[in-house]
């Protein structure tokens, strides 16, 4: 990389490496989404028929618990493919501003959690019988979905990385991911159940300013530390 | 010299605490409403006080090894984590307590249990991080930026009680109109609470010096063996 680029030309630079190497290793994000089928599944065929007010909270718990837990999946192995190949190492010695560097894999994990996220919530809607379009509230889901994957991705890159050098990480990652995504998780199932009660204007109560707050203080925190973790 | 004094400091803590128990359990009216069975708030509201504060402690030891990357840091932040934990344990084990006679049950997935149980589960994470990382540097980031994002945590577990429907009661002590509770319990737990929270400070210290100790001890046979 050349010495002295800007932020944002080493960010474009460092995401469409990302982007490239992630591509060559699909089974990295197909992986997610048949941990998220399976769940899904297992727990509609588990629980069977609902009563309906019962089935949309079952349906709403559903998806945001399986998009969780697969995503965990994904986020857990952030870092996996930088150390096979010696890429942390090599960055480290280049004069890399770390912001760029937290700003590209925050984009490309935000972008490939789509890739999980999407097909979680049309599974969920199938295998639950709801009734009604899927596209219905579709602007407001999306934002509610995006507000909440910002939060899960800076938290996720950033813990991933914390746990990047420890002996177990495979077991510490969801002990430290779970508790800490309970907040994003619970303001972000609150929203969504507003939205599926057709009470969008609701939200001012309070849980979509509990979901961006953590959201702005997870992007925060992950832009600030990350530079400790990457000088680690 | 210094030692014998913070060993007097230390009897003196466990003196006025059980002081304040004696006082707690033998002298103290019992609750119109609750009976003698409200007594365990001297002891659980304290702990879940400590609890709260240490994780505030652990954010303050983290930033300051993170900003001066000082080994004595990481020993202070583990200490801070481990009585940290402790006290958050006790907070749950009386809290349930309390909860059978009170409630029927020994544990509800309330929202402040649940989060508590939640804070108990982040600093065991926490304890594994430090062990699982090799000493120097990189732990001492690592370890600092979970307990950045630790503390986070607490207010969450503060508000918890107003934000959702609960069957914990709401705040008590510090609410708008002012205290709920009779000024003799008040001024006792508020003593209770400031006794705990000397005594779980002290036991970090302790902790600290003591890891500090079995350091040097390891850094000294290492270079023994190594010579």
């Amino acid at each position: 990389m050349r010495e002295g680029a800007s932020t944002f030309s080493q960010f474009k630079t460092i995401f469409r490496f990302l982007i490239l190497s992630e591509l060559a290793n699909k089974e990295r994000m197909l992986a997610p989404v048949m941990f998220s089928g399976i769940t899904l599944i297992l727990l509609s065929f588990g629980v069977g028929d609902l009563p309906k007010d019962i089935n949309l909270d079952f349906y709403n718990t559903k998806l945001f618990v399986t998009l969780i837990l697969a995503l965990s999946l994904f986020f857990s192995r952030v870092f996996d493919l930088d150390r096979k190949d010696g890429i942390h190492d090599l960055m480290k010695t280049y004069n890399l501003n770390p912001f760029s560097w937290f700003a590209a894999k925050f984009a490309l994990v935000f972008l490939v959690s789509w890739s999980t996220c999407i097909p979680t919530f049309v599974f969920a809607k199938l295998f639950s019988g709801i009734s009604g379009d899927i596209f219905s509230n579709f602007w407001q889901t999306l934002t509610i979905l995006s507000a909440t994957l910002a939060g899960l991705t800076a938290m996720g890159v950033l813990l991933s990385a914390i746990v990047m050098n420890a002996d177990s990480r495979a077991l510490l990652f969801p002990v430290l991911f779970f508790p800490l995504s309970v907040p994003v998780l619970l303001a972000a199932l609150h929203c969504n159940d507003h939205i599926l009660q057709g009470r969008w204007k609701g939200l001012s109560d309070g849980w979509l300013q509990i979901l961006l707050i953590f959201d702005v203080t997870y992007v925060i925190l992950g832009a600030i530390l990350f530079s400790e973790t990457v000088e680690a | 010299m210094n030692f014998s004094i913070w060993n007097g400091l230390g009897r003196l803590l466990l003196v006025a605490v059980l002081y304040l128990w004696y006082q707690s359990i033998f002298v103290l009216p019992p609750d119109i409403h609750q009976g003698e069975v409200y007594r365990i708030i001297y002891l659980h509201v304290p702990a879940a006080f400590a609890s709260f504060a240490l994780a505030f402690g652990l954010l303050g030891t983290s930033l300051y090894g993170l900003a001066t990357k000082s080994p004595g840091s990481e020993f202070a932040s583990k200490a801070v984590a481990e009585i940290g934990f402790l006290f958050t344990l006790l907070t749950l084990v009386t809290g349930s307590i309390w909860g059978k006679p009170t409630w029927g049950v020994w544990w509800t997935w309330d929202a402040r249990l649940t989060t508590t149980f939640i804070l108990a589960v982040l600093y065991a994470g926490y304890l594994l991080l430090w062990s699982s990382l090799p000493p120097g540097l990189g732990r001492i980031k690592s370890t600092g930026i979970l307990g950045i994002l630790i503390a986070v945590d607490v207010p969450i577990i503060y508000k918890s009680v107003t934000w959702w429907r609960t069957l914990h009661q709401p705040p008590s002590m510090m609410r708008e109109g002012g205290s709920t509770m009779a000024p003799e319990i008040l001024s006792h737990l508020i003593v209770s609470i400031v006794a705990l929270t000397l005594v779980s400070l002290y036991l970090v210290w302790r902790r600290a010096d003591n890891l500090k100790t079995e350091w040097m001890i390891e850094v000294k046979t290492l270079n023994q063996l190594g010579a």
